[in-house]
């Protein structure tokens, strides 16, 4: 009789003790470590000591309205929420993600939110989309054990309390709340820990608003390129602390205290309406800035109190509104990169102050060369020509020029070669093609053209310029 | 860390370790296997390991220190993934080179087989090696993603242990995840 012996292979998670077994669970989701609890005994219980969860009751839903009601499966989801937990009992627990809409009960929602909450959870991230007013639980304002709180809704989303006290928080994300009378001086007083604070689509109830804190490093108010119905009276900022201001809002009217001198990135994305832009454009020297709209007169509070930047981002808007603060432009001495973004409705009135004042600016990053045409582009560009020879930005020491969204149009050739004689310190430039390269590469002609021109500035100065494509073809 | 050598070979060990100590240049480190090996890194490398730099700190490392529960071939495939993390890059900041890290990580668990990827996890949560434990433990993880639990029992060679009750006990207790 011929035996053959297998020999059986050793089961290769025996050799790990369940603590590394729960470890590689916390690499997986919520619901693929509930998968394995079905492997072989030992694994029956071991999410209940994993202490990192993520629950997303859309998991299984596709798009579309008939899903969602689908038989069951909403209880089903809470079932499963509910049984994790229970199973999990007293164990200490990180970080608990939830992310759920109508449909999912509120109360279980509460309860679910209170006991991680007992059970000292540090990182808590809630997306809760409730058509109907939803109110967190007191719990959360109130957590001696927080230290990351996301907090987030497609509609509106409520949880203030007047004895709201955070003393370990350190990040806060808010998206789409709404804020009432008094409740973001609260907030800042409540958290006074906080490092990062991130505020998207926030409504303001305050007409004056003042962030002051004396620590916190990092700040984003993000309108996501809406427009307020009704504008901030006055915004203020009182942070010394602050390294990163993200901020993409209407302009308030009033900017009374810039306290940013530490700052050392900044975004500016305002928004303007195109009637406060065709206001702004109409001012001819007679008329005060102020009579304009309430704002454009007092930006240039604003744009002072960057001046400490390393960094600057600016918004074809905000470009427009520096254009009215050419006389109040401060001189930026750390400014290393500028960056700006060009839109074709708006002008660039403001780069040849801008330029020169940046005594140390190395790095220029330029996203889509083609602007608004005005008279007022200096030597920056010829938009409109002047027919005599270019002069030199004799002061200006860039040396890096990084161009975006490059269509390859006989406009922006002609911009780059203008650059080239106008940048004196110039080494290097970077342009990078639109995404739609491909399509417009098509174009015999233009390709042509595009390399003939690549050949001409190659000769023409010192500087190295390169065409580049961002991915694959 | 055990401080005590082995008796079998106490002696020699001992010895090893006083010459080295003499004669290692400043600022290196050599460890020792359990089956012998020895390996030179610099400090830099070896505060990687959090047990190590605790010892570094407390002033009770010496030069050569014997890691008794790491092999020789073990040790040197954690030494060679501290020696390219030992700095690593921002996401932010350098881009570049995040990726070109990340694509060496790849290649380099690419080689080893699984039980080997055990080994590590083994050796690097007792050398307290986050960054690799982390890196491994997501390696075996990703095994696991997306398969059914058949599949994930015949990688790993685990026996199922329930009887078919147990098993559908189980697949209606966490219907949410089984069904959807």
């Amino acid at each position: 009789m011929l035996y053959s012996f297998e020999v059986q292979r050793m089961d290769l998670f025996s050799s790990l003790p369940d603590d590394l077994l729960c470890h590689i669970l916390s690499f997986l989701s919520t619901k693929e470590a509930a998968l394995t609890s079905v492997l072989s005994k030992r694994w029956r219980y071991l999410i209940a000591f994993v202490p990192y969860l993520e629950f997303d009751d859309s998991v299984f839903l596709q798009s579309g309205e008939g899903k969602r009601e689908k038989e069951g499966i909403l209880q089903s989801f809470m079932d499963f929420v509910d049984r994790v937990l229970a199973l999990q009992g007293d164990s200490p627990i990180v970080k608990f993600s939830l992310k759920c809409k109508t449909g999912v009960d509120s109360d279980h929602v509460d309860r679910w939110i209170c006991n991680v909450l007992a059970r000292g959870v540090s990182d808590l991230d809630l997306f809760i989309d409730f058509r109907d007013l939803y109110c967190l639980p007191h719990e959360v304002g109130v957590s001696r054990t927080l230290i990351e709180l996301r907090v987030g809704s497609d509609s509106d989303l409520y949880w203030w309390q007047k004895d709201l006290c955070l003393p370990m928080l350190k990040t806060l994300v808010l998206d789409s709340c709404g804020l009432c009378t008094g409740q973001f001086q609260i907030l800042l007083l409540a958290c006074p820990a906080l490092e990062e604070l991130d505020m998207t689509n926030t409504r303001w109830r305050d007409s004056n608003v003042t962030v002051s804190s004396p620590i916190l490093k990092e700040l984003t108010i993000d309108l996501h390129g809406c427009h307020r119905l009704v504008n901030l009276k006055s915004l203020s900022f009182d942070a010394p602390s602050l390294v990163y201001f993200y901020y993409c809002d209407s302009l308030a009217e009033d900017y009374p205290q810039v306290n940013l001198k530490n700052l050392v990135e900044a975004q500016i994305h305002l928004l303007l309406t195109q009637g406060q832009i065709e206001q702004a454009r109409a001012l001819n020297n007679e008329m005060l800035v102020d009579d304009v709209f309430p704002g454009l007169g007092n930006a240039w509070k604003l744009i002072t109190g960057l001046k400490n930047v390393q960094q600057l981002y600016l918004s074809p808007d905000t470009l427009e509104v520096l254009s009215r603060c050419c006389e109040a432009m401060p001189v930026f001495n750390n400014l290393k990169l500028l960056s700006i973004w060009s839109d074709m409705n708006r002008g660039w009135q403001a780069m040849p102050v801008l330029l020169r004042n940046c005594p140390h600016l190395e790095t220029l990053i330029i996203e889509g060369l083609l602007h608004y045409v005005t008279d007022k582009c200096g030597d920056v560009c010829d938009c409109i020509s002047r027919g005599h020879k270019v002069h030199p930005l004799t002061s200006c020491p860039v040396k890096k020029l990084q161009i975006y969204e490059f269509r390859g149009t006989i406009r922006e050739l002609e911009m780059i070669k203008h650059f080239l004689e106008v940048f004196p310190c110039l080494k290097e430039m970077e342009i990078y093609a639109h995404e739609n390269f491909p399509t417009l590469f098509k174009d015999p002609k233009m390709v042509e053209r595009v390399g003939k021109m690549m050949n001409f500035y190659n000769k023409l100065s010192s500087c190295s310029v390169q065409l580049l494509v961002r991915g694959p073809l | 860390m055990s401080s005590s050598k082995k008796s079998s070979d106490g002696k020699s060990s001992e010895i090893e370790e006083a010459v080295a100590s003499l004669t290692m240049p400043f600022n290196k480190i050599l460890l020792t296997s359990s089956d012998g090996e020895s390996f030179e890194i610099d400090e830099a490398v070896a505060r990687k390991f959090q047990i190590i730099a605790h010892m570094i700190e407390d002033d009770c490392a010496g030069k050569a220190i014997p890691i008794d529960n790491v092999t020789g071939d073990i040790l040197s495939k954690i030494i060679e993934y501290a020696k390219k993390h030992v700095v690593e890059p921002d996401e932010d900041e350098d881009e570049e080179a995040k990726k070109k890290l990340d694509s060496w990580d790849a290649k380099f668990v690419e080689k080893l087989d699984l039980e080997t990827i055990f080994k590590i996890i083994l050796a690097a949560n007792y050398l307290n090696f986050e960054g690799l434990l982390g890196f491994a433990s997501q390696t075996v993880a990703d095994y696991i993603k997306d398969k059914t639990p058949e599949e994930v029992r015949e990688i790993f060679n685990i026996e199922n242990d329930f009887t078919p009750e147990e098993e559908e006990a189980i697949r209606k207790e966490n219907a949410w995840t089984f069904n959807g």
